[in-house]
């Protein structure tokens, strides 16, 4: 069948075609969108993780003096531990918060199937440059992290080193154990995208992507918050006037696993370092063993898909659906329905709108779990200001993430439909006002209600139901502040919220509403009067705010140059 | 000669071509045509090797191409309708990872890929990746994509949505050359008249069932129609065209 004139082109040739061209493709994400300034973004991110680490490298070069003068060598090569930890956690963190943020470009994409199943190459070829690239992608942003610090704090290290030997193992261990955790992170959200893709289908997996991203976001926040628990469970083992075996919880995390991994190449003395290191080998290999099966069972799943099933027709109808009902419950204005619709159809499909609400669930589902834990477990019932508390920190992070999701554009292609149309935006920002109360704030004061009712009693339950209803109106209204439009269809313009001169702002309504109110609400919940009344004032200053809103500005005019560069920014299509 | 025998395609439950036989032979323009979902973009699919029939077979120079895929895929140059492209790659760079997923050589590839860029009037365009090109240029850019490894078979589907009209009708052009140059080209459009003009062969499709196969001419001829669009409109479409355009104008004015 082979014409003289045509071959093949040589295996190797296509894994470097192939690996530079995936490689690429990590920074070019959904949600750094192939712009150059997200793009160094992301590096600047790489560098704000490096940052602290080297200055922990410089710091531990003169503060180790002082501990083998003062205590010996054999004391620093404990007193060093905490600080390796901290080396091995933070890479860890960051590694997570990376791959939060790359997600869509660590697995096969139906783009791949696409293209590439027309050309003459082999499927594993694809799956073999696939993980060479993310092969060199992990190691390449984990040795970047830890290169310069890794050497410095390596020299720090082998300048009170007793052996040669340890010398010249200091960095080297410190630089294995520091890089080999960072991967292991990448390696664990690549192993469990490549299970959830192999076991629930690629339509299966895009509907359960934003709840794994949530929840990356999540243990990302309690690992940070843990951080210091972790450190310091560390430095309890490693007092140098009394040993102590370390905290059973303690060898559980990954973090003590990578440390033992450091302890074990340097030939530490103590037996616990063994199994530790024994434990962060096999885990290593698991999630990287796992990551080669899976990508390999998930390229021929998604070859087989992309060619046979149009792209989401079941979720895009489902989603469709579920939007539909909700918006015909929140309004009979057709124009309020749209924006409505819109709001949660753009939400449901969109993936970075789908990434900032996961972020916005992930911070929720770390501030609400360990503080629903807690309680559950507790003897007695918790104070309820802190519930309280909690049920409006509920509201303000998501109507939060919901808010900066709806800032952000879908498709600005499309947005010439909005002027052409021309419907009256304060129509539009009903619409969305409903949505927002409807899909966000009432759920969550459900929710506490029957949680109320649990804990302590129903008339309770109603009353702060009541207040956080008022202040629920108050929360949607003020997210709204200046907002005229339909939703996802404006450019991105972060710089709007003028974080740099209104944080303190943003920080005291936070505690306001999470600290000072709950005491006021506590209060006065004796009186129903009382209570109604702080919900009265809620409600007033949401009628204020929405009275100031209504004076009339100037909408801004449809400016398609400045669409057309956002979308090259954004690298929409 | 490219031969479809007796080939059926099922997604589940839903057969979506059935039992279709036709060639291709060298220098021949086989135009294909058809509603949509009637079964047009799975058969172009199985030609270009994306997916294999459930039933029947696909053989170049009588070998099945299931047997020797790669071998088959490398004499294929194929323009998708949808244009799905690496986003974030230049045109050159596109050109270049297809063009080196081919085999073709460094020196005649760059030479290749400046004299298609030229050819198209993207020479201008070589830094812009490709999510910033209109559908016209990323079509261009597919074309040069599929004709790079001067492949033996070139399979279009809807080659000219979204290109202006001087270079539709330059493609008008290239297809009748490559055919003349002894290539065997299948094109699927929705675009009767080009069809009309191109084609030394036409097949209509009708629910996953050939109704015709026969040149333009001679369908024209037993049709009694005055053009090819007749023909269509006489063997495709099952719906009475009026009482379409009637139901149409009521569900405005509901």
């Amino acid at each position: 069948m082979t014409r003289p004139h045509v071959r093949l082109p040589a295996d190797r040739d296509v894994l470097h075609t192939l690996t530079s061209t995936f490689l690429r493709r990590f920074f070019d994400n959904e949600i750094t969108g192939g712009s150059h300034d997200l793009a160094m973004s992301f590096f600047w991110l790489v560098a704000f993780f490096a940052g602290p680490l080297t200055f922990v490298s410089v710091d531990a070069m003169m503060h180790y003096r002082v501990i083998v003068l003062l205590q010996g060598p054999e004391a620093l090569r404990l007193l060093s531990r905490p600080d390796k930890t901290t080396f091995i956690v933070v890479g860890m963190m960051a590694a997570a918060m990376i791959s939060a943020l790359v997600w869509s470009s660590l697995m096969l994409e139906r783009r791949d199937g696409l293209i590439l199943g027309t050309l003459p190459v082999r499927s594993r070829s694809v799956v073999l440059a696939k993980l060479t690239a993310l092969a060199i992608y992990i190691f390449g942003i984990a040795v970047a992290m830890h290169a310069i610090s890794s050497v410095l704090y390596g020299l720090a290290l082998a300048d009170h080193a007793t052996t040669w030997r340890l010398a010249l193992l200091s960095p080297i261990a410190h630089f294995i154990a520091a890089v080999a955790a960072c991967a292991f992170v990448f390696l664990c959200v690549t192993s469990v995208q490549g299970l959830a893709l192999v076991l629930t289908g690629p339509a299966g997996f895009r509907r359960i992507s934003t709840v794994l991203q949530m929840l990356l976001v999540a243990a990302v926040i309690v690992g940070f918050t843990n951080v210091g628990r972790v450190i310091q469970g560390v430095a309890a083992f490693n007092q140098p006037d009394h040993l102590v075996p370390p905290a059973s919880w303690l060898l559980l995390t990954p973090p003590v696993w990578f440390l033992g991994l450091e302890e074990w190449i340097l030939g530490g003395a103590e037996s616990v370092f063994t199994p530790l290191a024994a434990t962060a080998i096999v885990a290593f290999a698991s999630v990287a063993a796992i990551t080669v099966v899976t990508y390999a069972v998930a390229y021929h799943r998604i070859m087989v898909r992309v060619v046979e099933t149009p792209e989401d027709s079941a979720r895009a109808g489902l989603v469709s659906a579920a939007a539909d009902w909700i918006a015909r419950r929140l309004s009979r204005t057709p124009a309020r329905r749209a924006s409505a619709q819109f709001f949660f159809t753009s939400i449901g499909r969109v993936e970075r709108l789908r990434f900032v609400l996961a972020i916005a669930l992930g911070i929720l589902c770390a501030w609400l779990v360990p503080a629903l834990v807690a309680m559950t477990s507790a003897a007695q019932p918790p104070a309820p200001t802190t519930t309280f508390g909690l049920s409006y920190a509920a509201s303000a992070f998501v109507i939060a993430g919901a808010r900066i999701a709806i800032a952000m554009p879908s498709d600005l292609r499309a947005a010439w439909m909005v002027p052409v149309i021309d419907v009256p935006g304060r129509v539009l920002r009903s619409g969305l006002w409903r949505a927002l109360y409807g899909s966000i704030v009432v759920p969550i004061v459900g929710a506490f209600a029957v949680l109320h009712t649990w804990l302590w009693n129903w008339q309770m339950a109603a009353q702060h139901a009541i207040v956080m209803a008022a202040v629920g109106v108050l929360l949607a209204e003020l997210s709204l502040w200046h907002f005229d439009a339909l939703p996802h269809h404006r450019p991105w313009r972060p710089e709007h919220v003028n974080l740099r001169v209104w944080w303190p702002a943003y920080l005291f309504g936070f505690i306001s509403l999470t600290h000072t109110l709950p005491r006021l609400e506590w209060a006065a919940h004796e009186s129903l009067a009382s209570t109604s009344a702080i919900a009265a004032i809620a409600l007033a200053a949401a009628a204020i705010l929405r009275l100031f809103h209504r004076r009339p500005y100037p909408a801004p005019a449809f400016d398609m140059e400045t669409f057309v560069e956002t979308e090259r920014v954004l690298g929409l299509e | 000669m490219l031969e479809v025998r007796d080939v059926s395609k099922r997604y589940g439950a839903l057969t979506a071509v059935r039992h279709i036989n036709f060639s291709v032979k060298p220098g021949e323009v086989l135009g294909y045509l058809g509603p949509n979902g009637s079964g047009k973009s799975t058969t172009v699919k199985m030609i270009v090797g994306l997916m294999p029939p459930s039933h029947g077979h696909i053989l170049l120079d009588g070998q099945d191409v299931q047997e020797h895929l790669l071998e088959y895929k490398a004499q294929v140059g194929y323009v998708p309708e949808e244009a799905h492209v690496y986003t974030y790659l230049t045109g050159p760079e596109y050109l270049r990872l297809t063009g080196r997923l081919r085999g073709i050589d460094e020196g005649p590839l760059e030479e290749k890929i400046q004299r298609f860029l030229r050819i198209f009037g993207l020479d201008r365009d070589i830094h812009a990746p490709l999510a910033a090109f209109s559908k016209g240029m990323r079509q261009k850019i597919l074309l040069s994509a599929a004709l790079l490894h001067n492949p033996r078979i070139v399979v279009l589907d809807e080659p000219v949505s979204g290109l202006d009209v001087s270079t539709a009708l330059m493609l008008r052009e290239v297809v009748r050359s490559l055919a003349a140059d002894g290539r065997m080209i299948f094109y699927s459009s929705h675009e009767l008249d080009t069809i009309e003009k191109i084609s030394t062969r036409v097949i209509i499709l009708r629910a996953g069932e050939i109704v015709a196969d026969d040149s333009a001419a001679r369908l024209r001829e037993l049709t009694h129609a005055p053009s090819l669009e007749d023909v269509f409109a006489q063997l495709a479409v099952e719906q009475d065209l009026g009482v379409t355009a009637d139901a149409l104008l009521s569900a405005v004015r509901l």
